[in-house]
Protein backbone atom coordinates (compact mmCIF):
# COMPACT_ATOMS: atom_id res chain seq x y z
CA UNK A 1 0.00 0.00 0.00
CA UNK A 2 1.41 3.35 -1.02
CA UNK A 3 1.06 6.42 1.13
CA UNK A 4 0.12 9.35 -1.07
CA UNK A 5 -0.10 12.95 0.08
CA UNK A 6 -2.47 15.32 -1.64
CA UNK A 7 -2.06 18.98 -0.76
CA UNK A 8 -4.63 21.74 -0.92
CA UNK A 9 -4.39 25.32 0.11
CA UNK A 10 -7.53 26.37 1.87
CA UNK A 11 -10.28 27.32 -0.49
CA UNK A 12 -8.60 25.82 -3.57
CA UNK A 13 -9.80 22.24 -3.77
CA UNK A 14 -8.37 20.46 -6.80
CA UNK A 15 -10.78 17.92 -8.29
CA UNK A 16 -8.13 16.97 -10.82
CA UNK A 17 -5.65 16.02 -8.11
CA UNK A 18 -8.24 13.95 -6.32
CA UNK A 19 -9.26 12.24 -9.55
CA UNK A 20 -5.65 11.16 -10.07
CA UNK A 21 -5.55 9.75 -6.54
CA UNK A 22 -8.80 7.90 -7.19
CA UNK A 23 -7.40 6.29 -10.32
CA UNK A 24 -4.19 5.31 -8.56
CA UNK A 25 -6.31 3.63 -5.89
CA UNK A 26 -7.82 1.23 -8.43
CA UNK A 27 -4.94 -1.17 -9.16
CA UNK A 28 -3.67 -1.09 -5.59
CA UNK A 29 -5.30 0.51 -2.58
CA UNK A 30 -3.57 3.59 -1.23
CA UNK A 31 -3.53 5.56 1.97
CA UNK A 32 -4.40 9.11 1.00
CA UNK A 33 -3.33 11.86 3.35
CA UNK A 34 -4.94 15.22 2.75
CA UNK A 35 -2.74 18.11 3.81
CA UNK A 36 -4.54 21.41 4.19
CA UNK A 37 -2.31 24.44 4.05
CA UNK A 38 -3.08 27.99 5.11
CA UNK A 39 -4.31 30.39 2.50
CA UNK A 40 -1.73 32.88 1.24
CA UNK A 41 -2.78 36.48 0.86
CA UNK A 42 -1.15 39.73 -0.08
CA UNK A 43 -0.81 41.94 3.00
CA UNK A 44 -3.39 44.57 3.63
CA UNK A 45 -0.69 47.14 4.28
CA UNK A 46 1.22 47.81 1.09
CA UNK A 47 4.43 49.25 2.56
CA UNK A 48 5.89 45.89 3.60
CA UNK A 49 9.46 45.69 2.43
CA UNK A 50 11.97 42.97 2.95
CA UNK A 51 15.52 43.98 3.84
CA UNK A 52 17.91 44.14 0.92
CA UNK A 53 15.34 42.85 -1.52
CA UNK A 54 14.37 46.42 -2.13
CA UNK A 55 11.28 48.52 -1.85
CA UNK A 56 8.14 47.06 -3.25
CA UNK A 57 8.97 43.45 -2.35
CA UNK A 58 5.97 42.45 -0.34
CA UNK A 59 5.91 39.56 2.07
CA UNK A 60 3.04 37.13 1.90
CA UNK A 61 0.76 36.63 4.84
CA UNK A 62 -0.37 33.16 5.76
CA UNK A 63 -3.96 33.17 6.89
CA UNK A 64 -5.76 30.22 8.35
CA UNK A 65 -9.46 30.62 7.88
CA UNK A 66 -11.04 27.83 9.90
CA UNK A 67 -14.33 27.92 8.04
CA UNK A 68 -12.73 27.77 4.61
CA UNK A 69 -10.45 24.93 5.62
CA UNK A 70 -13.32 23.04 7.19
CA UNK A 71 -15.26 23.20 3.94
CA UNK A 72 -12.28 21.92 1.97
CA UNK A 73 -11.70 19.10 4.45
CA UNK A 74 -15.35 18.14 4.29
CA UNK A 75 -15.18 17.94 0.50
CA UNK A 76 -12.06 15.77 0.71
CA UNK A 77 -13.55 13.43 3.30
CA UNK A 78 -16.75 13.10 1.34
CA UNK A 79 -14.87 12.21 -1.85
CA UNK A 80 -12.72 9.65 -0.03
CA UNK A 81 -15.70 7.96 1.60
CA UNK A 82 -17.67 7.97 -1.64
CA UNK A 83 -14.79 6.30 -3.51
CA UNK A 84 -13.76 3.91 -0.77
CA UNK A 85 -10.31 5.42 -0.23
CA UNK A 86 -8.62 5.09 3.16
CA UNK A 87 -7.61 8.56 4.21
CA UNK A 88 -6.10 10.79 6.87
CA UNK A 89 -6.43 14.54 7.39
CA UNK A 90 -3.47 16.67 8.45
CA UNK A 91 -4.01 20.35 9.17
CA UNK A 92 -1.17 21.42 11.39
CA UNK A 93 -1.17 25.20 11.36
CA UNK A 94 1.68 25.70 13.80
CA UNK A 95 4.41 25.93 11.20
CA UNK A 96 5.06 27.62 7.90
CA UNK A 97 3.11 25.88 5.18
CA UNK A 98 5.97 24.77 2.95
CA UNK A 99 7.98 23.52 5.90
CA UNK A 100 5.01 21.45 6.92
CA UNK A 101 4.48 20.14 3.42
CA UNK A 102 8.15 19.21 3.12
CA UNK A 103 7.90 17.11 6.26
CA UNK A 104 4.78 15.41 4.91
CA UNK A 105 6.62 14.43 1.74
CA UNK A 106 9.43 12.91 3.80
CA UNK A 107 7.00 10.28 5.01
CA UNK A 108 5.13 9.73 1.76
CA UNK A 109 5.68 7.81 -1.45
CA UNK A 110 4.10 10.43 -3.67
CA UNK A 111 2.75 13.98 -3.56
CA UNK A 112 -0.10 14.97 -5.86
CA UNK A 113 -0.71 18.63 -6.67
CA UNK A 114 -3.30 20.21 -8.89
CA UNK A 115 -1.20 22.87 -10.53
CA UNK A 116 -4.13 24.95 -11.71
CA UNK A 117 -5.51 25.30 -8.20
CA UNK A 118 -2.45 25.24 -5.95
CA UNK A 119 -2.28 28.76 -4.55
CA UNK A 120 -4.07 29.92 -7.66
CA UNK A 121 -4.76 33.28 -6.06
CA UNK A 122 -1.06 34.21 -6.15
CA UNK A 123 -0.99 35.11 -9.82
CA UNK A 124 -1.37 33.69 -13.26
CA UNK A 125 2.15 32.37 -13.79
CA UNK A 126 2.38 28.60 -14.28
CA UNK A 127 3.97 27.25 -12.27
CA UNK A 128 3.61 29.90 -9.61
CA UNK A 129 6.36 30.52 -7.05
CA UNK A 130 4.78 28.31 -4.42
CA UNK A 131 4.43 25.38 -6.80
CA UNK A 132 8.02 25.82 -7.97
CA UNK A 133 9.26 25.96 -4.39
CA UNK A 134 7.24 22.87 -3.49
CA UNK A 135 8.75 20.94 -6.38
CA UNK A 136 12.24 21.88 -5.23
CA UNK A 137 11.72 21.02 -1.59
CA UNK A 138 9.68 17.86 -1.89
CA UNK A 139 11.42 14.75 -0.56
CA UNK A 140 9.32 12.35 -2.62
CA UNK A 141 8.24 12.31 -6.28
CA UNK A 142 5.57 14.85 -7.20
CA UNK A 143 2.72 14.22 -9.63
CA UNK A 144 1.40 17.51 -11.02
CA UNK A 145 -2.04 17.17 -12.55
CA UNK A 146 -4.35 19.48 -14.49
CA UNK A 147 -8.00 19.77 -13.51
CA UNK A 148 -9.24 17.88 -16.56
CA UNK A 149 -7.27 14.97 -18.00
CA UNK A 150 -7.47 11.47 -19.34
CA UNK A 151 -5.64 8.84 -17.33
CA UNK A 152 -2.38 7.94 -19.09
CA UNK A 153 -2.59 5.26 -21.75
CA UNK A 154 1.07 5.63 -22.76
CA UNK A 155 4.24 6.96 -21.19
CA UNK A 156 6.88 9.45 -22.31
CA UNK A 157 10.21 9.35 -20.49
CA UNK A 158 12.28 12.49 -20.94
CA UNK A 159 16.02 11.83 -21.00
CA UNK A 160 18.75 14.43 -21.44
CA UNK A 161 21.73 12.37 -20.33
CA UNK A 162 21.80 13.87 -16.84
CA UNK A 163 21.81 11.97 -13.58
CA UNK A 164 18.59 13.75 -12.62
CA UNK A 165 16.68 12.44 -15.60
CA UNK A 166 17.79 8.87 -14.92
CA UNK A 167 16.86 9.20 -11.26
CA UNK A 168 13.39 10.36 -12.29
CA UNK A 169 12.95 7.40 -14.63
CA UNK A 170 14.02 4.94 -11.96
CA UNK A 171 11.75 6.57 -9.39
CA UNK A 172 8.78 6.28 -11.73
CA UNK A 173 9.50 2.62 -12.43
CA UNK A 174 9.79 1.80 -8.75
CA UNK A 175 6.70 3.78 -7.77
CA UNK A 176 4.33 2.79 -10.59
CA UNK A 177 5.21 -0.74 -11.66
CA UNK A 178 1.60 -1.26 -12.76
CA UNK A 179 1.96 1.53 -15.34
CA UNK A 180 5.26 0.31 -16.75
CA UNK A 181 3.53 -2.11 -19.09
CA UNK A 182 2.02 0.78 -21.07
CA UNK A 183 3.47 1.72 -24.41
CA UNK A 184 6.53 3.77 -23.51
CA UNK A 185 8.65 6.21 -25.48
CA UNK A 186 12.02 7.35 -24.23
CA UNK A 187 12.75 10.73 -25.75
CA UNK A 188 16.19 12.21 -25.91
CA UNK A 189 16.38 15.83 -26.96
CA UNK A 190 19.24 18.25 -27.16
CA UNK A 191 19.69 21.72 -28.58
CA UNK A 192 23.09 20.70 -29.89
CA UNK A 193 23.41 18.25 -32.76
CA UNK A 194 24.37 14.84 -31.45
CA UNK A 195 25.00 11.71 -33.40
CA UNK A 196 23.86 9.43 -30.59
CA UNK A 197 22.24 9.36 -27.18
CA UNK A 198 24.71 9.75 -24.28
CA UNK A 199 25.30 6.41 -22.56
CA UNK A 200 22.86 4.89 -25.04
CA UNK A 201 23.59 1.28 -24.18
CA UNK A 202 23.17 1.84 -20.47
CA UNK A 203 19.92 3.80 -20.59
CA UNK A 204 18.47 1.36 -23.12
CA UNK A 205 19.39 -1.58 -20.91
CA UNK A 206 17.93 0.03 -17.80
CA UNK A 207 14.67 1.14 -19.38
CA UNK A 208 14.14 -2.10 -21.26
CA UNK A 209 14.18 -3.98 -17.97
CA UNK A 210 11.41 -1.85 -16.50
CA UNK A 211 9.33 -0.95 -19.55
CA UNK A 212 8.58 -3.99 -21.71
CA UNK A 213 7.02 -2.00 -24.57
CA UNK A 214 9.75 0.55 -25.13
CA UNK A 215 10.55 2.79 -28.06
CA UNK A 216 13.46 5.20 -28.17
CA UNK A 217 13.21 8.47 -30.06
CA UNK A 218 16.02 10.89 -30.77
CA UNK A 219 14.91 14.42 -31.51
CA UNK A 220 16.94 17.47 -32.33
CA UNK A 221 15.05 20.23 -30.57
CA UNK A 222 15.09 22.47 -27.56
CA UNK A 223 14.10 20.25 -24.62
CA UNK A 224 12.04 23.08 -23.13
CA UNK A 225 9.74 23.05 -26.12
CA UNK A 226 9.64 19.38 -26.90
CA UNK A 227 6.67 18.49 -24.74
CA UNK A 228 4.75 21.63 -25.56
CA UNK A 229 1.24 21.23 -26.97
CA UNK A 230 1.27 20.51 -30.64
CA UNK A 231 4.66 18.84 -30.75
CA UNK A 232 4.61 16.17 -33.46
CA UNK A 233 5.61 13.44 -31.03
CA UNK A 234 1.93 13.16 -30.19
CA UNK A 235 1.22 12.02 -33.72
CA UNK A 236 3.86 9.33 -33.69
CA UNK A 237 2.51 7.89 -30.46
CA UNK A 238 -0.63 6.49 -32.04
CA UNK B 1 3.47 -9.49 -37.06
CA UNK B 2 4.94 -6.42 -35.40
CA UNK B 3 4.98 -3.15 -37.32
CA UNK B 4 8.29 -1.97 -38.65
CA UNK B 5 9.95 0.61 -36.42
CA UNK B 6 9.98 4.20 -37.57
CA UNK B 7 13.28 5.65 -38.82
CA UNK B 8 15.36 6.73 -35.86
CA UNK B 9 13.49 4.52 -33.44
CA UNK B 10 13.41 0.89 -32.42
CA UNK B 11 11.29 -1.24 -30.16
CA UNK B 12 12.43 -3.43 -27.31
CA UNK B 13 10.12 -6.03 -25.86
CA UNK B 14 11.45 -7.73 -22.77
CA UNK B 15 10.11 -9.02 -19.53
CA UNK B 16 10.35 -6.35 -16.85
CA UNK B 17 12.83 -6.83 -14.05
CA UNK B 18 15.35 -4.86 -12.07
CA UNK B 19 18.98 -4.30 -12.79
CA UNK B 20 21.15 -5.55 -9.94
CA UNK B 21 24.88 -4.93 -9.96
CA UNK B 22 27.10 -7.30 -8.04
CA UNK B 23 30.41 -5.49 -7.61
CA UNK B 24 33.56 -7.48 -7.00
CA UNK B 25 37.28 -7.08 -7.34
CA UNK B 26 38.17 -9.05 -10.44
CA UNK B 27 40.93 -10.90 -8.65
CA UNK B 28 39.08 -11.52 -5.38
CA UNK B 29 35.59 -13.00 -5.58
CA UNK B 30 33.64 -13.11 -2.32
CA UNK B 31 31.41 -16.18 -2.60
CA UNK B 32 29.39 -15.30 0.52
CA UNK B 33 28.39 -11.97 -1.01
CA UNK B 34 27.62 -13.71 -4.29
CA UNK B 35 25.37 -16.14 -2.46
CA UNK B 36 23.38 -13.22 -1.08
CA UNK B 37 23.27 -11.49 -4.46
CA UNK B 38 21.89 -14.63 -6.10
CA UNK B 39 19.20 -14.80 -3.42
CA UNK B 40 18.02 -11.24 -4.15
CA UNK B 41 18.27 -11.86 -7.88
CA UNK B 42 15.99 -14.87 -7.64
CA UNK B 43 13.69 -13.09 -5.21
CA UNK B 44 13.10 -10.19 -7.62
CA UNK B 45 13.28 -12.30 -10.80
CA UNK B 46 16.08 -10.04 -11.97
CA UNK B 47 19.21 -10.63 -13.92
CA UNK B 48 22.34 -10.35 -11.83
CA UNK B 49 25.04 -8.33 -13.52
CA UNK B 50 28.47 -9.18 -12.19
CA UNK B 51 30.78 -6.19 -12.41
CA UNK B 52 34.37 -7.35 -12.06
CA UNK B 53 36.81 -4.50 -11.80
CA UNK B 54 40.56 -4.66 -12.15
CA UNK B 55 42.23 -1.70 -10.52
CA UNK B 56 44.78 -0.41 -13.00
CA UNK B 57 45.13 3.01 -11.44
CA UNK B 58 46.63 2.45 -7.99
CA UNK B 59 50.16 1.23 -7.28
CA UNK B 60 50.26 -2.43 -6.03
CA UNK B 61 50.96 -2.69 -2.33
CA UNK B 62 53.44 -5.08 -0.76
CA UNK B 63 51.09 -8.02 -0.39
CA UNK B 64 49.79 -7.66 -3.92
CA UNK B 65 53.32 -7.67 -5.24
CA UNK B 66 54.06 -10.80 -3.19
CA UNK B 67 50.95 -12.44 -4.58
CA UNK B 68 52.11 -11.66 -8.09
CA UNK B 69 55.44 -13.30 -7.29
CA UNK B 70 53.69 -16.43 -5.99
CA UNK B 71 51.58 -16.70 -9.10
CA UNK B 72 54.65 -16.16 -11.23
CA UNK B 73 56.15 -19.25 -9.67
CA UNK B 74 53.13 -21.31 -10.68
CA UNK B 75 52.77 -19.82 -14.14
CA UNK B 76 56.40 -19.34 -15.08
CA UNK B 77 55.59 -18.93 -18.74
CA UNK B 78 53.15 -16.09 -18.10
CA UNK B 79 54.07 -12.44 -18.27
CA UNK B 80 53.57 -10.56 -14.97
CA UNK B 81 51.05 -8.25 -16.57
CA UNK B 82 48.74 -11.19 -17.22
CA UNK B 83 48.54 -12.41 -13.63
CA UNK B 84 45.43 -10.42 -12.85
CA UNK B 85 43.88 -11.60 -16.10
CA UNK B 86 44.29 -15.20 -14.98
CA UNK B 87 42.49 -14.55 -11.72
CA UNK B 88 39.85 -12.51 -13.49
CA UNK B 89 39.13 -15.35 -15.88
CA UNK B 90 39.00 -17.93 -13.10
CA UNK B 91 36.69 -15.76 -11.01
CA UNK B 92 34.50 -15.08 -14.02
CA UNK B 93 34.02 -18.80 -14.53
CA UNK B 94 33.36 -19.28 -10.83
CA UNK B 95 30.79 -16.45 -10.91
CA UNK B 96 28.85 -17.98 -13.78
CA UNK B 97 28.99 -21.47 -12.30
CA UNK B 98 27.78 -20.17 -8.94
CA UNK B 99 24.88 -18.31 -10.56
CA UNK B 100 23.96 -21.31 -12.68
CA UNK B 101 23.95 -23.65 -9.70
CA UNK B 102 21.69 -21.21 -7.85
CA UNK B 103 19.43 -20.81 -10.89
CA UNK B 104 20.17 -17.09 -11.06
CA UNK B 105 20.05 -15.34 -14.42
CA UNK B 106 23.39 -13.60 -14.82
CA UNK B 107 25.76 -11.72 -17.06
CA UNK B 108 29.33 -10.64 -16.51
CA UNK B 109 31.00 -7.32 -17.21
CA UNK B 110 34.71 -6.76 -16.67
CA UNK B 111 36.24 -3.32 -16.43
CA UNK B 112 39.69 -1.91 -15.96
CA UNK B 113 40.43 1.45 -14.45
CA UNK B 114 39.67 3.37 -11.27
CA UNK B 115 37.12 1.21 -9.38
CA UNK B 116 35.25 4.07 -7.71
CA UNK B 117 34.70 5.92 -10.97
CA UNK B 118 33.52 2.80 -12.79
CA UNK B 119 31.04 1.82 -10.10
CA UNK B 120 29.66 5.32 -9.59
CA UNK B 121 29.10 5.72 -13.31
CA UNK B 122 27.35 2.37 -13.68
CA UNK B 123 25.30 2.91 -10.52
CA UNK B 124 23.47 5.66 -12.35
CA UNK B 125 21.95 3.01 -14.60
CA UNK B 126 21.31 0.37 -11.95
CA UNK B 127 18.50 -0.22 -9.47
CA UNK B 128 20.74 -1.49 -6.72
CA UNK B 129 24.32 -2.48 -5.98
CA UNK B 130 25.26 -5.48 -3.89
CA UNK B 131 28.76 -5.88 -2.56
CA UNK B 132 30.55 -6.91 0.60
CA UNK B 133 31.68 -4.58 3.36
CA UNK B 134 35.34 -5.52 3.12
CA UNK B 135 35.65 -5.27 -0.65
CA UNK B 136 39.08 -3.95 -1.45
CA UNK B 137 41.38 -3.79 -4.42
CA UNK B 138 44.49 -4.18 -2.34
CA UNK B 139 45.61 -6.88 0.03
CA UNK B 140 46.40 -4.52 2.86
CA UNK B 141 44.41 -4.92 6.10
CA UNK B 142 41.37 -2.69 6.11
CA UNK B 143 38.76 -1.48 8.56
CA UNK B 144 35.10 -2.22 8.00
CA UNK B 145 33.58 -0.99 5.87
CA UNK B 146 36.52 -0.64 3.52
CA UNK B 147 37.49 2.71 2.05
CA UNK B 148 36.13 1.64 -1.32
CA UNK B 149 32.83 0.65 0.26
CA UNK B 150 32.57 3.96 2.11
CA UNK B 151 33.27 5.86 -1.08
CA UNK B 152 30.64 3.91 -2.97
CA UNK B 153 28.03 4.41 -0.27
CA UNK B 154 28.64 8.16 -0.42
CA UNK B 155 28.76 8.58 -4.18
CA UNK B 156 26.61 5.84 -5.72
CA UNK B 157 23.46 6.95 -7.51
CA UNK B 158 21.42 3.91 -6.51
CA UNK B 159 20.89 2.07 -3.23
CA UNK B 160 23.86 0.00 -2.03
CA UNK B 161 23.19 -3.22 -0.13
CA UNK B 162 25.99 -4.68 1.95
CA UNK B 163 26.02 -8.45 1.80
CA UNK B 164 26.17 -10.18 5.18
CA UNK B 165 29.19 -12.29 6.05
CA UNK B 166 26.96 -15.28 6.68
CA UNK B 167 23.60 -15.71 5.05
CA UNK B 168 20.87 -18.32 5.32
CA UNK B 169 17.80 -16.35 4.29
CA UNK B 170 15.70 -13.36 5.32
CA UNK B 171 13.24 -13.98 8.14
CA UNK B 172 12.37 -10.48 9.29
CA UNK B 173 13.23 -6.87 8.54
CA UNK B 174 14.78 -4.32 10.88
CA UNK B 175 14.87 -0.70 9.75
CA UNK B 176 17.14 1.79 11.47
CA UNK B 177 15.48 5.17 11.94
CA UNK B 178 17.00 8.22 13.57
CA UNK B 179 14.49 10.86 12.52
CA UNK B 180 16.57 12.14 9.62
CA UNK B 181 15.31 12.47 6.04
CA UNK B 182 18.09 10.09 4.99
CA UNK B 183 16.89 7.27 7.20
CA UNK B 184 13.31 7.67 5.95
CA UNK B 185 14.52 7.77 2.37
CA UNK B 186 16.42 4.53 2.89
CA UNK B 187 13.33 2.80 4.26
CA UNK B 188 11.26 3.93 1.29
CA UNK B 189 13.86 2.81 -1.22
CA UNK B 190 13.96 -0.62 0.36
CA UNK B 191 10.21 -1.04 0.00
CA UNK B 192 10.34 -0.07 -3.67
CA UNK B 193 13.21 -2.36 -4.54
CA UNK B 194 12.15 -5.42 -2.60
CA UNK B 195 8.34 -5.42 -2.50
CA UNK B 196 8.52 -9.22 -2.32
CA UNK B 197 9.44 -8.83 1.36
CA UNK B 198 6.50 -6.61 2.22
CA UNK B 199 4.62 -9.30 4.16
CA UNK B 200 7.50 -10.05 6.50
CA UNK B 201 7.56 -8.88 10.09
CA UNK B 202 9.13 -5.46 10.04
CA UNK B 203 10.55 -3.51 12.91
CA UNK B 204 11.60 0.10 12.98
CA UNK B 205 14.31 0.70 15.54
CA UNK B 206 15.11 4.08 16.98
CA UNK B 207 17.91 4.47 19.50
CA UNK B 208 17.42 7.20 22.09
CA UNK B 209 19.54 8.55 24.86
CA UNK B 210 18.29 8.02 28.41
CA UNK B 211 15.50 10.46 29.13
CA UNK B 212 15.07 11.41 25.50
CA UNK B 213 11.56 11.15 24.09
CA UNK B 214 10.75 10.21 20.51
CA UNK B 215 9.77 13.17 18.36
CA UNK B 216 6.29 13.74 17.08
CA UNK B 217 7.48 12.67 13.64
CA UNK B 218 7.48 9.04 14.70
CA UNK B 219 3.70 9.12 14.39
CA UNK B 220 4.12 9.35 10.64
CA UNK B 221 5.84 5.97 10.55
CA UNK B 222 2.74 4.09 11.54
CA UNK B 223 1.00 4.54 8.21
CA UNK B 224 3.49 3.50 5.59
CA UNK B 225 3.44 1.07 2.74
CA UNK B 226 4.61 -1.90 4.79
CA UNK B 227 3.44 -3.20 8.16
CA UNK B 228 5.62 -1.61 10.78
CA UNK B 229 6.11 -2.16 14.46
CA UNK B 230 7.71 0.77 16.16
CA UNK B 231 10.21 -0.04 18.84
CA UNK B 232 11.83 2.68 20.90
CA UNK B 233 14.76 1.43 22.85
CA UNK B 234 16.48 3.56 25.42
CA UNK B 235 20.10 2.65 25.78
CA UNK B 236 23.29 4.04 27.17
CA UNK B 237 25.06 3.00 24.00
CA UNK B 238 25.60 5.29 21.10
CA UNK B 239 25.19 3.80 17.63
CA UNK B 240 28.68 2.39 17.66
CA UNK B 241 29.36 -1.28 17.13
CA UNK B 242 28.45 -1.78 20.78
CA UNK B 243 25.22 0.13 20.33
CA UNK B 244 24.31 -1.81 17.24
CA UNK B 245 24.88 -5.05 19.10
CA UNK B 246 22.70 -3.75 21.91
CA UNK B 247 19.66 -3.01 19.82
CA UNK B 248 20.11 -6.14 17.78
CA UNK B 249 19.92 -8.15 20.98
CA UNK B 250 16.87 -6.24 22.04
CA UNK B 251 15.19 -6.96 18.74
CA UNK B 252 15.89 -10.62 19.10
CA UNK B 253 14.22 -10.56 22.46
CA UNK B 254 11.28 -8.82 20.84
CA UNK B 255 11.39 -6.06 23.42
CA UNK B 256 8.77 -3.54 22.50
CA UNK B 257 8.79 -0.30 24.36
CA UNK B 258 6.67 2.39 22.83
Amino acid sequence: MKKIVIAFDAGNYSHGAFEMARRLNEPETILLTGVFLPQMELPQITDYTYGSMGAGYMTMMEQYNAETVAATVAQFESDCVHNGIEYRVHRDVTGFSLDQLQKETRYADLLILGHEMFYANLGTDHPNDYLTETLHRSECPVLVTPEHFRFPSSLILAYDGSADSIFAIKSFAHLFPELCTLKTTLIFASKTVRSQVPDADYIEELCARHFPDLTIEILQADPKNILAPGWPIKKTQC
Amino acid sequence: MEPSPQPGSFSLKHQRYEKILFVSAATNLNTHALDFACYLSNLTHSRLTGLFIADTESVPDGKTAALHAAVAAEYSDTAPAAYDAIYTEKNGIAFKEACTSREANCELITRQGAPEEEVVHLSRFADMIITDADISFTNEPTVLPSKFMRDIMEQAECPVITAPFHFEGVNELVFCYDGTPSSMYAIRQFTYLLPELKDMDATVVMVLSPGERPGADTAYLDAGCIPTILIIISTHCRMSARGAACWTTCCRNRARLL
